[in-house]
């Protein structure tokens, strides 16, 4: 379980202090999808961060499975995010002189998986996004939906049980958006929390649980 | 299972290879240019000091003889052989300056079976077949002689010029007097060494006659002279010694004989810190005292070729150097340049690495290898090329490739320490955020 306490996220600018966060609660559980929903500049993106570890709340904690993620060493967070955290954005964030198969066994050769079970792993996750077919393709031969799914299989090849998605249907047409949405459902209901950041109203029918932001408020 | 760092590498090799290949030949070129450097740093300072105090610090000049047409009885008079005496003793015991008894002369060998480039005339693509000819020979028959390079040696010429043997001895005193008792010694320059032996007898035609000669000498390869405004290779010579006497055993030597003798004694070398009008009034002094109407006359040594290069031995080991040093100093500065720039244009790549799980030390990994792999590749290659050149520089192997070892960790350091910093100072988790 992931808990969010009293999380405050402030700037402090030139001339003022910016609130990106106040006071923002929250719980997410095995097999709960929740959106994160606002405006833009409404604090989302600086949410999922703090969730990830990437920066540092000025208040509040963030709990995981009982460990306290918040005020930890950098190598710690970083710990934390290689064990349990799949990251997806809305540029994909693919390597394009890497094919298919070479960024999606990434987080595997990182963690030094064994040769063999490598290339099991890869097959068997391409294949759950449907992409196995384009194993050995390069990004910039598939369209966003196809990269998207080459992102999700790259984020959950690790097994981790926090997939947090920035925007990820933010570059796709309808349709892919919606395979998208799906493909994340399914995720969270294999047994992952899965937090996704959005605001395409769409996508509120497929989640657990939706929470507003604005100006760093839960509404 | 292969390092992360390492299987990194190979990936980014392909796609960077361009970049490789430049930052590769930048680094064998700084590599090189360094070891370059610290060898000319490192010369024996003694040797380019003798050097420094026997070519530079002093003048030299060539007298020449003006025994030619109207002139030519001062030769050969009946009274010349006491005036070339008088001249030969002032000169080479004068206060003024050093006097080397040096002349460039070739020589004919009997039975030659050296190197055709030893001919003489091999140089001007002479028709070399011009070169033999028939001579008496010591049975009085006459035998096929070749004609080679020559060069005709006073008594310290050898040691005051560094000229090196590597096998055998030098002159001694006793082989600057010709006697029919015992064979003339000669030395040969290092083209020779695979054909004559050390000891091995020889017969040298000059002057009409047959000489036996005795190899007691074979100079090291390279060897060379300053003759005449510029370096003569004696590689390709016979060194023959200037003899002092006047006769063999109490029988005088052939008009004709001493004669030769004395163009060879008297048109030697002086080196000297005065100037050549000096010179020449002190030339003209010691001919008026030796007795000859028309006199000696000093020349400079090529004075061209000294306008035009008017620069010593040393002036040209710095030069050599300050452009090593610059070569080198630019080829670091584009390296360490390329790597500090590469932590930037890698932001993207880092911070993917980062959100699938590496850690700064790991992606340091790449890095690393990826400097410490391409300064290693550099220094075996570099070190191919300059052991490949090494016939035509003449270094020594073991040392040439310690010197390259140690410039190519110096010359990797640099980048290496520079990147790291940068790279350790480089907030990643930044880069991360910036691409989420």
């Amino acid at each position: 379980m992931l808990e969010v306490t009293n999380l405050n996220k402030t700037y402090n600018t030139y001339n003022s202090n910016v609130h990106a966060l106040s006071n923002i609660i929250l719980t997410v559980k095995k097999c709960e999808f929740v959106v994160v929903m606002g405006e833009s500049g409404c604090g989302k993106s600086t949410l999922l961060n703090i969730i990830a570890g990437l920066l540092a709340p000025t208040d509040g904690t963030i709990v995981y499975n009982g460990d306290i993620i918040t005020g930890r060493k950098k190598s710690d967070l970083q710990e934390y995010r290689c064990r349990h955290v799949g990251i997806i954005l809305q540029n994909f964030s693919l390597l394009n002189d890497r094919t298919v198969r070479q960024n999606v066994e990434l987080p595997l050769r990182i963690r030094k998986t064994d040769k063999k079970q490598r290339g099991t792993l890869v097959e068997k996750y391409l294949e759950k996004v449907g992409m196995l077919d384009k194993i050995d393709v390069f990004p910039n031969q598939l369209s966003g939906g196809q990269k998207q799914r080459v992102a999700i299989a790259r984020a959950l090849i690790s097994n981790p049980d926090i997939i947090l998605a920035d925007e990820p249907t933010g570059a796709l047409d309808k349709a892919n958006a919606e395979q998208i949405v799906k493909m994340l459902r399914e995720i969270a209901d294999s047994g992952k929390m899965v937090i996704m950041v959005t605001h395409n109203m769409d996508v509120i029918k497929m989640c657990d649980r939706c929470i507003t932001l604005s100006d760093g408020k839960m509404i | 299972m292969e390092h992360f760092a390492i299987e990194e590498y190979r990936y980014n090799f392909k796609i960077n290879f361009k970049s490789i290949i430049i930052t590769f030949f930048l680094s064998i070129t700084g590599i090189v240019c360094m070891g370059l450097a610290i060898t000319l740093l490192l010369q024996t300072s003694d040797e380019v000091e003798k050097y420094k105090e026997t070519f530079e610090e002093k003048q030299y000049y060539t007298i020449m003889d003006n025994f030619v047409g109207d002139n030519e009885s001062e030769l050969t008079g009946e009274e010349s052989l006491i005036c070339l005496k008088e001249f030969s003793d002032l000169v080479r015991n004068s206060e003024y300056f050093d006097y080397y008894m040096l002349y460039d002369q070739q020589v004919y060998i009997e039975d030659y079976k050296g190197n055709e480039k030893n001919i003489y005339g091999y140089e001007y693509s002479a028709d070399l077949d011009k070169m033999t000819k028939k001579l008496p020979a010591a049975d009085g028959s006459n035998k096929i002689c070749t004609c080679v390079k020559g060069f005709w040696m006073g008594e310290n010429v050898i040691n005051d010029f560094g000229i090196q043997i590597q096998k055998g001895a030098c002159f001694e005193q006793k082989d600057f007097t010709l006697t029919t008792e015992s064979p003339i010694s000669v030395i040969l320059g290092s083209n020779y060494a695979d054909e004559y032996e050390m000891g091995e007898s020889i017969y040298v035609d000059f002057i009409f006659a047959a000489r036996e000669a005795k190899v007691i000498g074979i100079l090291e390869e390279g060897a060379n002279l300053y003759y005449r405004g510029k370096f003569v290779n004696l590689d390709r010579c016979v060194i023959m010694p200037i003899f002092l006497n006047d006769d063999y055993n109490g029988q005088a030597l052939y008009r004709f004989e001493t004669n030769h003798f004395y163009t060879l004694r008297n048109s030697g070398l002086i080196a000297t810190k005065l100037s050549m009008e000096d010179i020449q009034e002190i030339i003209t002094e010691y001919s008026e005292k030796a007795g000859f109407a028309t006199s000696y006359y000093v020349t400079e040594y090529d004075g061209t070729s000294k306008k035009t290069f008017s620069i010593g031995i040393r002036d040209i080991q710095f030069l050599l150097t300050l452009l090593s040093v610059l070569i080198t100093a630019i080829a670091l500065m584009l390296l360490t340049i390329f790597y500090l720039n590469k932590i930037k244009r890698n932001k993207r790549y880092y911070a993917i690495l980062m959100m699938n799980g590496s850690n700064k030390k790991q992606i340091y990994g790449i890095l690393f290898c990826e400097i410490v792999l391409l300064i290693f590749f550099a220094y075996v290659l570099g070190t191919a090329i300059v052991i490949s050149l090494s016939p035509l520089t003449g270094t020594d192997l073991l040392m040439t490739a310690g010197l390259l070892f140690v410039s190519s960790l110096l010359f990797g350091l640099v980048p290496l320490l520079s990147s790291t910093l940068v790279f350790f100072k480089s907030d990643l988790v930044q880069y991360m955020m910036e691409e989420i």
